[in-house]
């Protein structure tokens, strides 16, 4: 989906009075092109001030708390995709699988990625391999010999720094 | 034993089609004999293995070896050619290989020195994969590029949230393309070096840019006769700059799915699967110097000897891709605060503008 396709939807469910991040359509051009989520968090953002300004100087109290709870609610909702928390709702853990997922057609298998920084002074690296991040400093001596050596195994299952 | 007899005969059947399939499995398969969703199925891969063993016997003809080590490395290096492929094969089947219920084995020798066919013992559905993955290395026309993009820029700049790692795919070339000018307009990320490759599938690639520099790492004093004559005897060293890598691309096809007809038919388009070694050298300029007093004259002049500040990035991976997509694959550098990450993609357009140039 395009651009100019996807913005019209999103504004067809505006109007419509529907969540945009419940249609398939949606989710399936927010998994292909991510940074749309963002625009679409501040547009989402933006109309609910909107809806809260005129309810301000509304007579209607109720219609009022109930556009007020609309909109903190589609906040939260973004905040929670956003978020990292593990407490998700479940349609938006749905949704950030989709987005954290390839499809099944790329993938990435064992990898080993390496930076090694040597001079006077030694040598440092730092290696991501299996999921680990492993750090080596190894400094020299005047003759060349080893004078320290620090190794550091940062290990986590699922995220990097 | 059944499976030999069958073996045997259909080995004496004309090797001119590609595929040879055994009805005889069929009905054996009808009567309950075998399970009746596994096929024996003949291919006949010669002008494959053929192609691609010759495609690597350019560099025997350098080297300084006797007739019979050549003929030798020769021959070892088609055995490995042809079990590289055949592993390929079985690595990327769809549906995966099964040790109880899949055979695959290489059957007859051609005068080239490789063997003719492939007997394969699979479902339906596999042999239209296995018909796909061989048609797919027959295109002899084919190129595909490797592009890549070495980046560096502060801790985190690479970091995506919905992976929670360094690591992010592109669906498509305008999202890298949107991807590279976001980070360039940031003006936080360095654009280190971006090499490409244009390789064919199935031949392993490797380009090498690599300059060598020699430097002088130490002095050592040594007193030398006849008159007692102090001299410095330098200890050069060298060091590497530039960019090498080494790709292997091999096509690999989509599933294979029913068609209305109820006939196996395998999706449109290709998958390739990568293995790759990229490494890019840079040394930090210009090249500090520091001085070195090595006699014991008081009035002993310093000697200028150098210490480059070398910093290597380097990656190895298995990469599944399609033409038009990519991967950015990141982490931390040796510096505390800086990250690095390889982007790695299938450009499309270039491969057009070649094919039109040609």
């Amino acid at each position: 989906m395009n651009d100019k396709r996807f913005w019209n939807r999103v504004d067809e469910l505006l109007d419509e009075r529907l969540d945009p991040l419940e249609d398939r359509d949606v989710q399936v051009a927010l998994r292909e092109d991510p940074a749309k989520l963002v625009e679409l968090e501040r547009l989402t953002g933006r109309l609910a001030r909107l809806d809260e300004a005129p309810i301000v100087a509304s007579q209607f109290p109720i219609a009022k708390v109930a556009l007020a709870a609309a909109g903190v609610v589609a906040v939260v909702s973004l905040s929670f995709m956003l978020s990292d928390s593990e407490t998700e709702p479940e349609r938006v853990l749905e949704i950030s699988r989709l987005d954290a997922e390839p499809p099944s057609s790329l993938s990435l298998g064992r990898f080993r990625l390496s930076v090694t920084n040597s001079g006077l002074f030694g040598s440092r690296s730092s290696v991501v391999e299996d999921g680990r991040v492993s750090r080596t400093t190894f400094n020299e001596g005047s003759n060349g010999q080893p004078n320290r050596i620090i190794l550091t195994v940062e290990s986590s299952p699922r995220r990097l720094p | 034993m059944i499976c030999s007899i069958l073996l045997l005969s259909a080995l004496f059947l004309p090797q001119d089609s590609q595929r040879i399939a055994l009805g005889g499995a069929q009905d054996l398969a009808a009567e309950g004999v075998i399970d009746e969703e596994l096929v024996l199925s003949i291919y006949d891969v010669q002008d494959i293995l053929t192609n691609l063993s010759s495609s690597t016997m350019h560099d025997d003809e350098r080297s300084d070896k006797t007739p019979e080590e050549r003929k030798f490395e020769r021959d070892q290096r088609r055995k490995r050619i042809v079990s590289e492929f055949v592993g390929k094969l079985q690595k990327h089947l769809d549906p995966p290989y099964s040790e109880g219920s899949n055979e695959l084995e290489l059957a007859g020798m051609s005068l080239a020195k490789v063997p003719t066919s492939i007997v394969f013992t699979g479902t339906q559905q596999q042999q239209a994969w296995v018909d796909a993955f061989l048609r797919a290395h027959r295109g002899r026309d084919q190129f595909v590029i490797v592009s890549t993009n070495f980046l560096a820029g502060p801790r985190g700049a690479f970091h995506d949230s919905k992976t929670g790692t360094g690591n992010r795919f592109f669906m498509n070339e305008q999202a890298i393309g949107e991807y590279l000018g976001e980070m360039r307009a940031q003006k936080k990320v360095e654009f280190m070096v971006a090499p490409q490759v244009m390789t064919s599938p199935g031949i392993q690639a490797s380009i090498s840019t690599l300059s060598e520099t020699a430097y002088i790492e130490s002095v050592t004093m040594r007193v030398v006769e006849p008159g007692g004559i102090e001299i410095a005897d330098p200890e050069v060293s060298t060091f590497e700059e530039g960019v090498r890598m080494e790709i292997d691309i091999t096509p690999v096809p989509k599933r294979a799915i029913r068609n209305p007809k109820g006939e196996w038919i395998v999706e449109a388009g290709l998958k390739m699967a990568l293995h790759l070694r990229v490494e890019n050298s840079t040394v930090e300029r210009p090249i500090p110097t520091r001085s070195v007093r090595v006699s014991s004259r008081p009035d002993a002049e310093g000697i200028q000897v150098s210490t480059p500040v070398v910093t290597r990035v380097a990656l190895e991976a298995d990469l599944m891709l399609e033409l038009g997509t990519g991967i950015l694959i990141g982490g931390p550098s040796s510096e505390e605060d800086q990250d690095v990450a390889i982007l790695i993609s299938l450009p499309t357009k270039q491969l057009m503008k070649l094919r039109s140039q040609r």
